[in-house]
């Protein structure tokens, strides 16, 4: 059964990218604006700008334009930006993996300092540890992710220069060969340990400041479900049959709670791949955010149009990752 | 017991991890390290203007036929260019010696396939050429000269030929997948520059690096020349700021009014101020049927009611008040033109002639969204007009809603904020693209045609002699502001701000936002 409904679930994605494609195809399309002038240039010809529509087929209807553009994306020919020129495809595997790679530091960072507030903040119920962990967790979803990252730079970069401004690695390095694009990776490829350290220094503070956010959900979240676990007879029967603590919390507890955990998570996780601009602004971190925003602001049509299939393609599989973990977490759920 | 154990490890992380930033190797090797906001994704000089930050890696990577040195325009690829008497056949001669960097010799034959290449593709710097020249203008006389016959005289052809970089055919050719090399060059270049890009640190969207090339054809103009340089794209002006104080950037451009005045008190810093060419002005006459704005004493009244004395303020002293169409450093500048002042009483006066004196009505002032310092030149303009009783509506736009508008008048806005810089050196630049006729739909946002203005600018074109052309040129800027169709606000000064190592920069005010790196050293 369980695996029928992974099954329907992977095969509604490709149903549910085209509807996004279309949506997205149609608004970007309808909204005013003539992106042709805009890339053509303050002083283009008319001449300039008819040709420009052409290059890009803008002077075509516009449900040809959508199936050439779904031709295109069967063969992953993601068109060109009318800006730059530059296919698509390079920009999004040129920008992506500098997003995953801060998403998974800023998700790894969420967990490991929300998911233990979290369940200290439930076994001191209202002591200091609770208030300090729920207090934390207040100002970090009250701060706009902006003035802390610059905040945090001024403090941690300029005035204690314990880590780097912006980047991903020193201007001066020697960066690593583009194998994977996530920089720690492709630096321990090459064997080289400072620029594992040093693209590891770049990761720490954009990471922080996405995962702030995140670690203010998990930890409101952890703590309720877990003080609602704590409530249930099964823990007052294992506490009851002498079973240690530690035991009880780590397996009995935990288990259980982080099913409530496990859905924050996968909302924590779409947020950062696709929610990162502030950070990747202010830290000039080159990711996916930073360049559809770029892209919206110039009605750059193909860049829009990749960008909301991508990050439509990896909600779809952190949702169905978070469904495949429900079952591992809860085997009642796979029945 | 736990929770010390975790904030221990947390801390045991921020420790390892952290630390004083290492000294970046660029101190040891001769590579500038440059911050700008902006990227440079296509380095194609026949796809990306000239007008952009992008211009300092084309001209290093390839070299024009004439360059702009600080005030002057000088010899590079070409020796000589000579207009025929009635500026409409222009002849070409090439430096000898000058190669691509793959040894090959620049020749006539490479320049006559840059230009047709140019006109062929029809996007960057095309606009300057399209309306003189078609795909039989260039000749070749021999491998040093060249012909160009324009479709019609043009004495400032010799202007625009700083936007031409010279590709390498033979380069383009083997890597023209039927898009004329187009998808190429988006990254590689094929000149003859004294920068080669290095393919290991072209880093899309983050950092571009251009090494020296040693063995380039014109010799380096100094001891102690770079190496290479980093652009490296920091996009908040208070991050530039931090990494200037911090030394990880050996300089930067665009850092914010705001920013400048603590960089100045900074040690270890250098602050270059010089007078801007990018003049910001309030278009007036865009939408012929406001029947307010129609009205040429409505528009003096405004012109007289805005208190140029505020501007200076909104850009925190890194501004003068505008002198004009035409900004003081391009040639063509008219000085002493009747401008406007801040003058309540005369803007009254005027008002009172028009078919509305006591105001009463409602005008719109469209800026550029996310452009705080047009907004804030759009305040001045609200405070002046209330005291007309004027109400005057301060309202962002995305700026390629406005250029959609801009294609026709009964679209257009009824005022705008608009920054122009002219793209060669020559008051022609300003004043043919935004206040001739023929530009209407383009850079003439304010749709402003007046027919002796035309005839001047289009006698201007005509003289090969510069004091004649400064002459015409000066008086259709009189009948310009006369015909009062803009507000001319402000010129912000070009900055950059240096770390006190970097030495040999010379300002081009054409290229103010684009630094020569091959006359820079570090000492």
């Amino acid at each position: 059964m369980f695996v029928q409904y992974i099954g329907r679930r992977l095969a509604l994605i490709p149903i549910t990218l085209l509807g996004v494609s279309a949506i997205v195809f149609l608004l970007a399309r309808i909204v005013p604006g003539d992106p042709a002038q805009l890339a053509a240039g303050d002083q283009a010809t008319p001449e300039m700008v008819e040709a420009f529509r052409r290059e890009y087929r803008l002077d075509r209807p516009i449900w040809e334009q959508y199936l050439a553009y779904l031709g295109g994306l069967l063969q992953g020919d993601l068109g060109r930006s009318m800006f730059t020129g530059r296919p698509v495809l390079d920009d999004l595997r040129a920008f992506l993996p500098a997003t995953l790679e801060l998403t998974a530091v800023g998700i790894t960072l969420a967990l490991l300092i929300g998911l233990p507030a979290g369940v200290f903040s439930a076994l001191y119920r209202n002591r200091w540890p609770d208030q300090l962990a729920r207090g934390l967790a207040l100002t970090g979803v009250s701060f706009p992710v902006f003035w802390l990252a610059l905040m945090l730079q001024l403090l941690l970069a300029v005035s204690l220069d314990l880590l780097p401004l912006g980047g991903r690695f020193p201007a001066a390095y020697k960066g690593p060969a583009t194998i994977t694009g996530l920089y720690t990776l492709d630096f321990a490829l090459a064997r080289d340990a400072e620029g594992v350290g040093l693209a590891l220094r770049h990761l720490l503070l954009p990471a922080l400041c996405l995962a702030v956010g995140s670690v203010a959900s998990i930890t409101r979240i952890t703590r309720t479900s877990v003080l609602d676990v704590l409530g249930r007879d099964f823990i007052r029967t294992s506490r009851a049959m002498g079973l240690p603590e530690h035991v009880v919390i780590g397996k009995y507890v935990l288990k259980n709670a982080f099913i409530a955990t496990l859905t924050m998570l996968g909302v924590a996780l779409t947020y950062m791949l696709a929610g990162s601009v502030l950070v990747e602004s202010v830290f000039d971190w080159p990711g996916i955010g930073l360049y559809a925003f770029k892209s919206i602001i110039q009605l750059d049509f193909q860049p829009i149009a990749a960008f909301t299939v991508l990050v439509g393609t990896m909600v779809a599989l952190v949702n169905l990752g978070v469904d495949v973990l429900y079952g591992v977490f809860d085997p009642r759920i796979r029945r | 017991m736990r929770l010390p154990r975790v904030i221990f490890a947390l801390s045991l992380l921020l420790v390892l991890l952290g630390g004083p930033t290492p000294v970046p190797a660029v101190e040891k090797k001769s590579v500038l390290i440059f911050a700008s906001n902006q990227d440079m994704p296509n380095v194609d000089p026949a796809v990306t203007p000239m007008s952009v930050f992008t211009a300092s890696a084309l001209i290093a990577l390839y070299d024009p036929l004439l360059m702009y040195r600080g005030d002057k325009l000088q010899s590079h690829l070409a020796n000589s260019v000579t207009p025929s008497a009635d500026a409409s056949e222009w002849t070409i001669k090439l430096a000898p010696g000058a190669r691509f960097q793959d040894g090959s010799p620049v020749t006539a034959e490479a320049v006559k396939y840059t230009f047709e290449r140019v006109l062929r593709i029809k996007k960057g710097p095309a606009w300057m050429w399209l309306p003189i020249m078609d795909d039989k203008s260039v000749a070749v006389v021999d491998d040093q000269t060249l012909r160009v016959k324009l479709t019609k005289p043009f004495s400032l052809f010799d202007r625009t030929l700083p936007n031409l970089l010279v590709v390498n055919p033979k380069l383009v050719k083997a890597n023209d997948k039927g898009d004329d090399g187009q998808a190429w060059l988006v990254n590689n270049s094929a000149g003859s520059g004294p920068f080669k890009i290095n393919p290991e640190n072209w880093r899309n969207g983050a950092q571009y690096e251009l090494l020296a090339d040693p063995s380039y054809w014109k010799g380096w103009p100094t001891a102690g020349r770079l190496d290479g340089y980093v652009w490296k794209v920091i996009r908040e002006s208070s991050a530039q700021k931090l990494a200037l104080i911090k030394g990880e950037v050996h300089g930067a451009q665009n850092i914010s009014p705001d920013d400048i005045a603590e960089l100045m008190k900074t040690p270890g810093l250098r602050v270059e101020q010089y007078t801007g060419v990018s003049p910001h002005r309030i278009v007036m006459h865009g939408r012929h049927d406001s029947k307010y704005l129609s009205d040429l004493n409505v528009r003096k009244a405004l012109a007289h009611s805005y208190d140029y004395s505020a501007v200076p303020k909104i850009y925190a002293g890194n501004a003068e008040v505008s002198k004009g169409p035409v900004p003081p450093p391009v040639a063509g500048f008219a000085p002493g033109l009747p401008l406007y002042s801040y003058d309540p009483e005369k803007a009254k006066a005027y008002l009172a002639k028009s078919p509305w004196p006591t105001g009463g009505f409602t005008l719109d002032y469209i800026y550029p969204a996310g452009f705080d310092v047009a907004k804030n030149l759009g305040a001045i303009l609200l405070a002046g007009a209330a005291k007309l009783n004027i109400k005057i509506n301060v309202t962002p736009m995305v700026w390629a809603n406005v250029l959609s508008m801009r294609t026709k008048s009964e679209t257009m806005p009824q005022m705008i904020s608009l920054w122009l810089a002219p793209l060669y050196g020559d008051a022609d630049a300003q004043l043919y693209s935004q206040w001739h006729s023929d530009s209407w739909g383009r850079g003439n946002y304010s749709f402003y045609k007046n027919p002796k203005v035309d005839e001047l600018l289009e006698r201007a074109r005509q003289s090969n002699d510069s004091k004649v052309r400064a002459d015409l040129q000066g008086q259709a800027q009189r009948l310009i502001v006369d015909d009062s169709v803009d507000i001319f606000t402000a010129i912000e000064k070009a900055t950059y701000v240096w770390r006190s190592n970097v030495k040999g920069y010379v300002h081009t005010p054409l290229r103010e936002r684009s630094p020569l790196f091959a006359e820079l050293r570090l000492e």
